[in-house]
């Protein structure tokens, strides 16, 4: 029983440990500080442009 | 508010320069996506595939529990099929074969897309895969037979608990690696929102099945640790990845980024502080001490602040773009998908208060809400990115408009419907319970109706499984469809000779990118 408590207690300690060191992380790494860059950072150059990047097979719209 | 910023090759007023640099980025960005789908292809599918078998098998042990609902007698003779077993049967096949499968295709998706590195060890994860499916499967076949435990949603046997943690832990070992050799700068908020995922979930899973069957929690505390459990399955597993999936697919379907960034952030840094203690509203008025039910009304209630944070960014980035919906099939669904979270949520800190819960509790508006959550929200948003993500893994369109059509309206008007019946009709039968006028029997009895509508949006709702599925075979099995078009920005015309063959593109030894653009890389 106490090797559960102790797992139990070592995965929660783990947990909040690495949340604190991955908010910390972000923080050092400057991620938080450029949101304009950071919302675009996932649209290829090729998917900017407001353009419909989808739509039903064999209906493009015009 | 993001600004708009110039981008495309083919602005005419672009110096040749300018135009020469952004044609060689898109050329680059091609070639990383192809290379990445490349990657995902066989692991991604495999898992997608799983999730669809499991949609049917779990919608017809759904559709056969709510038919035994108003009509008991119907196949009560046989054990494996009476409601006890039949129930937790659907509710184990639903949330740990289709919502966790598709998930977990999902997840190595969009880790490697955001990463930007191609997704590896491929045969190992399909391996898992398949070791998952088995476990699975027993873990439904052991209930049929009355193998089950008595706590709700955990009643597989343990051995199978323990052994479904080992996959969990992979995920989150492969996440961390795509992590470390990541090509991009940034740290997108759907990739918290997935490393959220990856690490709460296999904490959640093995710290209850620990404390329950490890017998270290027993009596009240096992119904503590047991509900705590189950609204944190949905809260701490399936919302970051359904909102991973938003996140990540309504900018790229719509070609504009997210409202507002730092709304994006508060949203996940509040779940991930406030959702965690919600799970004792479940239960209120039971023999808890007070103060445990209070923190989790509390928090259940500061949970608006997430929600209200991604209702807000989901409709003004749609602002201007809802006449897309018309075309995209991805942006229905995760529309669709977006919306509804807003609803269950709150919906669910509402019946968190007492003055409400006293009411809804122990009625079939719980029933209704936690298919708003499951069904409404992630399920939807999972069909979504299963639309956008397999026509790129395989190289074709979807064969066919109309069975989409089918799917999409045969699933939103069933969860309406569902939803609609249950949540009116167990409202009353919570207030008819509480009056202490109405006989028992009759209140049951008052009930039916509802229960019928339920059996009815439940048809709905499997026929539009079904054209998912004929959708999904066709598509993989009989290679219909043309392999040109709109969701395959990467692939060449049909003049230039048909599929382009991927550039070679090892993950230990990924080539830099040459990109001119200020967000330091994209995913």
């Amino acid at each position: 029983m106490y090797g559960v408590y102790a797992l139990i207690f070592g995965s929660w300690a783990f947990f909040v440990i690495t949340s604190v060191w991955a908010l910390l992380w972000a923080i050092d790494r400057r991620q938080f500080d450029t949101p304009h860059d950071a919302a675009w950072s996932i649209l290829d150059e090729d998917e900017r442009d407001g353009r419909l990047n989808d739509w039903f097979p064999g209906e493009r719209p015009h | 508010m993001p600004e708009p910023r110039p981008a495309s090759p083919s602005q005419a007023d672009a110096p040749p320069e300018v135009v020469a640099r952004l044609q060689a980025t898109t050329e680059d960005d091609l070639a990383a996506r192809q290379v990445i789908d490349a990657s995902c292809r066989g692991p991604v599918l495999f898992f997608f595939v799983s999730a669809v078998v499991w949609l049917l098998i779990g919608s017809l042990l759904g559709a056969l529990a709510s038919f035994k609902m108003h009509t008991p007698a119907f196949l009560s003779g046989w054990a494996p099929v009476t409601f006890g077993r039949i129930r937790p049967a659907h509710l184990n096949s639903m949330i740990y074969g289709w919502a966790s499968m598709a998930g977990l295709g999902a997840i190595l998706w969009m880790q490697a897309r955001l990463s930007r590195v191609p997704l590896p060890w491929g045969r190992a994860l399909i391996g898992v895969g398949v070791v998952w499916n088995i476990i699975v499967m027993v873990g439904i076949l052991a209930i049929l037979t009355g193998g089950l435990t008595s706590v709700e949603w955990l009643e597989m046997p343990d051995w199978v608990a323990y052994s479904l943690s080992v996959p969990f832990l992979l995920l989150a070992v492969i996440s961390v690696v795509m992590f470390r050799e990541r090509r991009v700068r940034f740290v997108y908020v759907s990739q918290w929102y997935l490393f959220g995922s990856v690490f709460w979930f296999p904490l959640l899973y093995l710290t209850t099945n620990l404390l329950i069957h490890g017998e270290a929690a027993i009596g009240i505390v096992q119904s503590s640790t047991n509900w705590w459990f189950a609204h944190n399955v949905l809260g701490l597993w399936l919302t970051p990845v359904g909102l991973a999936a938003i996140y990540y697919l309504i900018p790229k379907v719509i070609g504009r980024p997210i409202h507002s960034y730092y709304l994006s952030l508060l949203g996940f840094w509040s779940l991930a502080l406030f959702y965690n203690w919600a799970g004792m509203h479940h239960l209120i008025g039971g023999p808890l001490p007070l103060w445990v039910v209070t923190v989790s009304t509390v928090a259940s209630m500061m949970m608006l602040i997430p929600v209200t944070a991604v209702a807000i960014n989901h409709h003004f980035t749609m602002i201007g773009h809802f006449g897309k919906l018309r075309y995209s099939p991805t942006l229905r669904f995760i529309v669709f998908g977006g919306i509804s979270y807003t609803l269950v949520s709150v919906q669910g800190a509402l019946q968190a208060l007492r003055i409400v819960n006293e009411t809804s509790h122990f009625t079939h508006y719980t029933v209704g809400h936690a298919h708003l959550g499951v069904y409404a929200f992630y399920t939807m948003s999972m069909y979504g990115v299963i639309y956008y993500v397999v026509p790129r893994l395989v190289g074709r369109e979807w064969p066919s408009a109309r069975l989409i059509r089918i799917h999409f309206w045969g699933s939103g008007l069933g969860i309406l419907l569902y939803w609609v019946g249950l949540t009116a009709g167990g409202w009353l039968q919570g207030r008819m319970m509480n009056g202490g006028l109405v006989p028992f029997l009759d209140i049951v009895a008052f009930t039916k109706p509802f229960l019928v509508s339920r059996t009815v949006a439940a048809s709905f709702l499997t026929v539009g499984h079904v054209a998912f599925a004929i959708s999904m075979w066709r598509m993989l099995a009989r290679r219909e469809g043309e392999g040109l078009g709109p969701t395959l920005l990467a692939t060449p015309t049909r003049e230039a000779g048909g599929r382009r063959e991927p550039p070679r593109w090892r993950f230990w030894s990924a080539r830099p990118r040459t990109s001119a653009s200020a967000g330091g890389g994209e995913a």
